[in-house]
């Protein structure tokens, strides 16, 4: 598409051009007419970002995908892959930033994002899947800040959060190595006093992720993202903000509820429990040097989203300057998020230490709301139903009705059934009997003497 | 006025004088010595054929070189008067006669051996079959013709019912000839018609009437031409006059079914070339229409009937009338490529045909080989004799690199360049479909598990012409220019107007 | 230099039919080496080739039949190059991977496989009609013989499928052929990329041709003998078809009708998108559906031929060179996933896919090896699939942006069914006694994946000496193909 409009692939030429309006503003789409060129180019690259950043409706691969062994799913979702679309998105700010409607769709996707995948985070049971999600929020986060053109702040929080992230994927890694191989929280608990040093590594990274004011990384990036959204005085930024307050919130919710019912509370597999140990040196080395990422990218990262450090490369329209004026918003906005990290580590910590028979009364209470949480808001299931479930349907009767059948049963198979029939009549026309023969002579010359011309 | 001698000269009638004094001699030797001298005149059979080859051979090649030149030849090109003609394409005709004849009995020898059928007279029929042959390959008037077909003819219905004691045998040979009296019937009420029309029963009198009435035709001599091919059209088993051939080459001993299936069908299509092509060459496009009507029947009999056969004999029956319906495509399109591509056809034809006989006959030892199913597993035991029958069964259906693929091609090309697309197109889907059958033997071959032991010996002189019609085949189906430099020249030859 | 190319395997064959009777293990090595040869001498082709020009190179011509005009010519250009060096590069990985799986008939096998190589160089070389489609059926015969002889259980009706089927198709070809060269007076396939036709007698030539190449290529509705010949097929023989023998179609199309029918080529060239984005999800949804391993490999060989044929009718460089590339790279991948398949049936001798599962657990190198390939068929960045995907997709887009955004639906159901297969194939839980025991790749065939995986890579990151090869004479080849040959106004509907 790009290659159609501008003629080249090369991202300097292709901005170049984009800012200086060299391409045709409307371009014919498939069925739709005409649409905005850019409106349109930046939608398909967003959706291409959306796969590769698992944001909301083609989120489901990445739960699944923890199927991997940890460390891959650590550099899957932390470092590359899965930010690669927020990296796109990022990088191709000159385009986005021509189109309105693009960013409003990459706001809206991004704040939706964050606020679903949190609340499925809240109940998952497997340690991995609540982080796999909790990833997936992040990066919803990350959009939204793009989406409200703070790109900065977008990258910024890319980067404290490859730290901390990948920090809490080996960290819990180390924790199911602990317990051999098991990824059932609801199996662990107390294993604060069996693995210290893997607890403080997990808990360096949940605060981190939560936001911990001042000392830890996520609280910079999380912060700036938040505020930028307040700050675009914009329907769809306050919309986003008021959403990503609720993510926060959600998200420390989560993330010490995973601190909580794995390390704290009594062991429930005493079995898995007695052998738990500590993880090899190999593996804590890597822990201790992303735990310290985890506490000081943030600071050491803060000019990232100052003026000017990305120069060039990320640039804004006239009047998207969320990101500036997200350093002069009220004082309350500013530490909503901390109320909302004191909201959330205050109920986790009701509900998985002081009385751990809540979660059990809230699901019971509201077992469609839990149910529904649990399975991910049913995704699997919808698009199991709408495109997996059809395509099998179609690939069966493909191939036994119309290979099988049609093809080779009336084409093939039946050609082929017509020749041997034919044959066997003709082969019938030799009865053996000589007056047969010299009828078939005689009825041949007249037949050969009508035909003459 | 000088009295004017009759036009006798013995020069080119020298390959048929051999023929009829050997045959004679071997009559009389036989009726001498009883069985004892058996041995004796096979093998003086074979060398008078070889003789008799290498005679035309020669003659041959030195008319390829002198042609245009040699007048001394041009001057023996015809006797009595033009009833006999002695030209390049007779001698074509010729080798490939003599050499059907030859490869026959050389594969045949243990068959005959252990039948007890070695008696002189298999070979002086056989001998008086191919005499027939040649004259009709030498015809130049009808009565030259009918003489050569019915002493072909008679010896063949002879031939047929050979084995007395087998009923099959003698149905066949019964059958055979009743059914070729008839067609004889109809060939000579279409000569007596022709005469009729023209007052000359000689082909080039008849050329001369048409080229007088400039290509008009009469009625008569119209329907004496379609009396004439139905009649011929009975000796190469074209559909719709096939039906004795799958009944006689099942029933007849399989050496006569080897021999039906090449000699006379070669003398039979040299007679078509005398009358339509050299006769009512100029009126081509009037009996062009009839050829592709019986060639497409051919064809379609030949094709689909075969695939429901269970006896080899058989298949290659209906396998033959396939090859014949390919050949009159070519003589349907007509043009020198047509002309051409029939007597290349041919020439490519009986080395297939022979082999594959051979191999028949090398099976035959144990009692087995006559039903397809008899061949499943032959290459786990013998390999060797799979692999050549697979060759000839890839030839006979056509697929390159074999010499099957080079006549289809010529046919083919000679049938686009007349513009005869539907008969094209019918012609390559029907071979699609004659390919199926081939297949069905290669499949019994290479994929079944053996059900024979398959020990049978292999007789020298089978291994040896075993070994030259797959070298031909595997030599003419890379490099076929001589095969089609000698066709292209008797062509030339016959009709030196082309 | 050619013909040394073409008939070194011939020769090998011959010299086993004649010196080594009873010595199936001398045979062998006999077989190895003029296949290697053949890839060195064919190596040398690319060496010697010449970049900067379009025209045929290492021409060879000798008069065959005369009297008609027909030729022993043979020629190469950056069209037929990269297939001969293919062809000559899968033999002896086949070879290899058969070593020791075939134990009967060994001979004939190594005579059959080096005659079929032949005859495959021998189709990318001949530039004379009739030379060409003599090569072009010649292999029929060696093929049937290896499906029929060393296949499966079923292996009597696959091989009679593919015999058939494929002669149906080419004899109608040999029509066409006849028909378009003796109306232009030539056999010669340069002479008559020059010479121009009516458009009706144009669209009349390329169906004839078309049913062929169609046949071979697959296209739908054509495809239903690839799945039965492949799953019949022993692995050699699976691989050296997918690998070869399905390039032979679309190699007629670039060779013969976009050069000689352009215009008729842009008449049906809506027709061709139609059938091939069928072919793409059609055959891709059935493929989904598969429980046989290798069928389920064939089926996606029908859909990837789909992307082959929409690249070479898109009609712009993009397209066509993404279309010759993705053809090697098929050839590369798809054989190489049938002789993956092709290790685990030597082991199991099944290739149910709900037999296997946890491979991962037993094999851990095969299951790598496993993956790259199938990341690879699947096209992912850095692998040679993507290269060619988004060649074709690119040329595509710009050709008609409909049929690409069908066929991209495609690249996704192609993810969706090999990634599914994978995962059932290697991951998962172990569940029958004879795959806990099951051992893992033997360093014999780690040397039939390696030089595949190398070029997987290799092209996946650095495709252009695979593709500049090609530039000069695809370039001459849009030309010939954009042409309006007929002159008759009936193009304008397109």
């Amino acid at each position: 598409m790009i290659f159609t409009v501008f003629g080249t692939l090369d991202y300097t030429e292709v901005f170049h051009m984009a800012q200086s309006g060299q391409f045709s503003p409307t371009v014919d789409f498939l069925i739709f007419g005409p649409v905005p060129t850019m409106t349109l180019i930046c939608l398909l690259l967003f959706v291409g970002a959306m796969g590769k950043s698992a944001q909301l409706g083609l989120h489901v691969w990445l739960p699944d995908a923890m199927e991997g062994p940890t460390p891959v799913s650590a550099l899957i979702h932390a470092a590359t892959m899965v930010t690669a679309g927020v990296f796109m998105v990022c990088r191709a700010s000159p385009l986005f930033e021509l189109s309105e409607t693009a960013l409003m769709v990459v706001t809206i996707v991004g704040s939706l994002t964050a606020f679903f995948a949190a609340t499925v985070g809240m109940v998952q049971n497997d340690i991995k899947r609540v982080i796999a999600y909790s990833t997936c929020s992040q990066l919803g986060y990350m959009f939204f800040a793009a989406g409200v053109s703070a790109y900065a702040a977008s990258m910024f929080h890319l980067m404290t959060h490859a730290f901390f992230k990948a920090l809490l994927f080996l960290g819990s890694g180390a924790v199911i190595m602990a317990m051999h191989h098991e990824q059932d929280m609801r199996k662990m608990g107390g294993l604060i006093r069996k693995i210290p040093i893997t607890y403080a590594i997990m808990m360096i990274g949940t605060l981190a992720l939560t936001g911990f004011p001042y000392l830890f990384a996520g609280f910079y990036s999380k912060d700036a993202i938040l505020e930028s959204a307040y700050a675009a005085h914009t329907p769809v930024g306050m919309f986003a903000f008021v959403l990503g307050l609720l993510a926060a919130c959600m998200t420390t919710f989560y993330s010490f509820r995973l601190v909580f019912m794995t390390f704290h509370g009594t062991p429930k597999d005493k079995h898995a429990y007695d052998h738990a140990h500590e993880a090899p040196w190999t593996m804590r080395g890597p822990l201790f040097v992303l735990s310290i990422g985890a506490v000081f990218a943030g600071l050491l990262g803060l000019p990232m989203i100052g003026e000017g450090w990305f120069g060039e490369a990320i640039i804004l329209a006239p009047g998207h300057h969320a990101l500036m004026h997200s350093h002069h918003v009220p004082f309350l906005v500013k530490w909503s998020p901390f109320v909302m990290f004191v909201v959330g580590l205050a109920l986790s910590y009701h509900m998985y230490v002081r009385s751990p028979q809540i979660p059990a009364q809230l699901a019971m209470r509201w077992n469609g709301l839990y149910k529904f949480l649990l399975n991910a808001w049913y995704f699997d299931r919808l698009y199991s139903k709408i495109f997996i479930e059809p395509a099998k349907a179609i690939g069966q009767g493909l191939w036994k009705t119309g290979d099988e059948t049609i093809i080779d049963g009336y084409g093939v198979n039946g050609i082929a059934g017509t020749v041997v029939k034919l044959a066997e009549s003709i082969r019938k026309l030799q009865t053996g009997y000589v007056y047969h023969y010299a009828f078939a002579m005689l009825v041949g010359v007249l037949v050969l003497a009508t035909f003459y011309p | 006025m000088a009295v004017q001698l009759p036009d006798i000269d013995l020069l080119p009638l020298l390959p048929e004088i051999l023929i009829a004094l050997g045959g004679c001699t071997m009559l009389l030797l036989s009726a001498w010595n009883g069985t004892a001298t058996r041995h004796k005149i096979g093998m003086s059979t074979i060398t008078l054929l070889v003789i008799t080859a290498f005679m035309v051979f020669q003659r041959a090649v030195a008319f390829k070189h002198g042609m245009n030149t040699d007048l001394a030849l041009q001057t023996h090109l015809s006797t009595f008067e033009g009833m006999f003609v002695g030209d390049f394409f007779s001698l074509y005709i010729k080798m490939l006669l003599l050499l059907s004849t030859g490869m026959t009995l050389l594969i045949s020898t243990d068959y005959l051996q252990r039948k007890k059928m070695d008696n002189g007279e298999f070979f002086v029929l056989i001998l008086f079959a191919l005499l027939g042959g040649m004259v009709m390959a030498s015809a130049g008037d009808f009565m030259t013709l009918y003489l050569g077909l019915e002493l072909m003819s008679l010896s063949i219905y002879v031939l047929a019912a050979y084995r007395r004691d087998n009923l099959r045998s003698n149905e066949a040979g019964l059958k055979y000839f009743i059914l070729g009296s008839l067609a004889s019937g109809l060939l000579l009420y279409g000569i007596s018609l022709i005469y009729g029309a023209t007052g000359t029963t000689m082909f080039s009198g008849i050329a001369h009437h048409l080229h007088e009435s400039l290509g008009q035709m009469s009625g008569t001599l119209a329907m004496g031409m379609v009396f004439v091919i139905s009649g011929l059209s009975f000796k190469i088993a074209a559909a719709p006059f096939q039906m004795w051939a799958p009944d006689v080459y099942e029933g007849a001993p399989t050496p006569i079914t080897a021999f039906m299936a090449v000699m006379p069908k070669v003398a039979a299509f040299a007679a078509i070339y005398r009358v339509l092509v050299y006769g009512f060459g100029s009126v081509h496009d009037k009996w062009s229409g009839i050829l592709q009507i019986v060639a497409l029947l051919s064809l379609l009999i030949g094709a689909f009937a075969a695939i429901a056969q269970t006896n080899i004999k058989r298949m290659l029956a209906y396998s033959s009338i396939g090859h014949v319906g390919y050949a009159l495509i070519g003589l349907a399109a007509g043009g020198m490529a047509g002309y051409q591509s029939v007597l290349i056809y041919l020439g490519i034809y009986i080395f297939m045909s022979i082999g594959t006989f051979a191999i028949i006959l090398v099976l035959n030892q144990e009692g087995i080989g006559e039903q397809i199913e008899d061949y499943k597993g032959l290459a786990q035991k013998r390999p060797l004799l799979a692999l050549l029958m697979s060759i000839f069964m890839f030839s006979m259906a056509g697929i390159p690199p074999f010499a099957g693929f080079i006549g289809k091609l010529y046919v083919f090309m000679s049938a686009i360049q007349a513009h005869m697309y539907f008969v094209a197109i019918a012609g390559v889907l029907f071979s699609a479909v004659g390919a199926f059958y081939y297949l069905r033997i290669v499949k019994y071959m290479y994929f079944d598990v053996a059900a024979h032991a398959f020990v049978m010996p292999v007789s020298g002189s089978s291994k040896f012409i075993l070994t030259v019609t797959t070298l031909v085949i595997l030599y003419w189906g890379i490099l076929p220019s001589t095969l089609t430099s000698w066709a292209e020249l008797s062509i030339k030859s016959l009709l030196p107007s082309l | 230099m050619l013909s040394l190319v073409t008939f070194t395997p011939l020769i090998g064959a011959l010299i086993i039919f004649l010196g080594f009777k009873n010595n199936p293990g001398t045979s062998k090595y006999v077989a190895m080496l003029s296949s290697i040869l053949t890839f060195l001498l064919s190596l040398k082709l690319y060496l010697g080739f010449d970049l900067t020009t379009s025209d045929f190179q290492f021409l060879e011509e000798s008069v065959w039949l005369p009297g008609v005009g027909i030729t022993y010519r043979m020629g190469v250009d950056g069209v037929s190059l990269p297939f001969v060096i293919l062809t000559a590069f899968l033999t002896p990985i086949c070879l290899l991977a058969s070593w020791e799986v075939i134990q009967k008939h060994v001979r004939e096998y190594l005579i059959a496989f080096l005659a079929l190589e032949s005859f495959v160089i021998g189709v990318f070389c001949a530039l004379d009609f009739v030379l060409f489609y003599v090569f072009w059926e010649a292999m029929l015969i060696p093929m049937f013989l290896i499906i029929g002889v060393w296949g499966g259980a079923n292996r009597v009706y696959a091989a009679y499928k593919f015999f058939l089927y494929t002669l149906g198709g080419s004899v109608l070809m040999l029509i066409a052929m006849l028909t378009l060269t003796l109306s232009a007076g030539t056999f010669s396939i340069p002479e008559l990329m020059g010479m121009s036709f009516p458009l009706s007698f144009q669209i009349w030539i390329f169906l004839g041709f078309f049913v062929s190449f169609a046949v071979k290529v697959p296209m739908w509705p054509v495809h239903t003998w690839l799945p039965d010949a492949h799953v019949q097929a022993p692995t050699a023989g699976s691989v050296i078809l997918a690998g070869i023998l399905l390039k032979m179609g679309a190699y007629g199309f670039l060779r013969f009708s976009l050069p000689i029918l352009p215009d008729a080529s842009r008449f049906f060239v809506p027709f061709i998108f139609g059938l091939s984005l069928v072919a793409i999800i059609y055959t891709a949804l059935v493929a989904l559906m598969q429980t046989d391993l290798k069928k389920l490999i064939a089926y996606s060989s029908v859909s990837h031929m789909g992307f082959v044929t929409l690249g070479i009718f898109s009609f712009n460089q993009q397209g066509m060179e993404g279309g010759i590339l993705q053809m090697i790279n098929h050839g590369i991948v798809a054989g190489a996933l049938f002789l993956i398949v092709g290790v685990v049936y030597d082991r199991l001798h099944t290739r149910d896919i709900a037999r296997f599962g946890g491979l991962a657990h037993r094999m851990p190198v095969y299951a790598t090896i496993f993956m790259v390939f199938t990341m690879a068929s699947v096209g992912l960045p850095g692998t040679n699939g993507f290269v060619g995907e988004f060649l074709i997709l690119l040329g595509t887009f710009i050709a008609n942006k409909a049929v690409a955004t069908v066929a991209a639906i495609g690249v996704v159901l192609g993810a969706a069914y090999m990634l599914w297969m994978y995962k059932r194939v290697v991951f998962g839980v172990m569940q029958h006694e004879d795959v806990k025991s099951i051992l893992d790749v033997s360093p014999r065939e780690i040397a039939t994946f390696l030089p595949l995986i190398v070029l997987v890579f290799w092209i996946g990151f650095y495709p252009e000496p695979f593709l500049k090869i090609m530039h000069a004479s695809v370039e001459l080849l849009l030309i010939q193909a954009n042409t309006v040959k007929a002159g008759t106004t009936a193009l304008a509907m397109f």
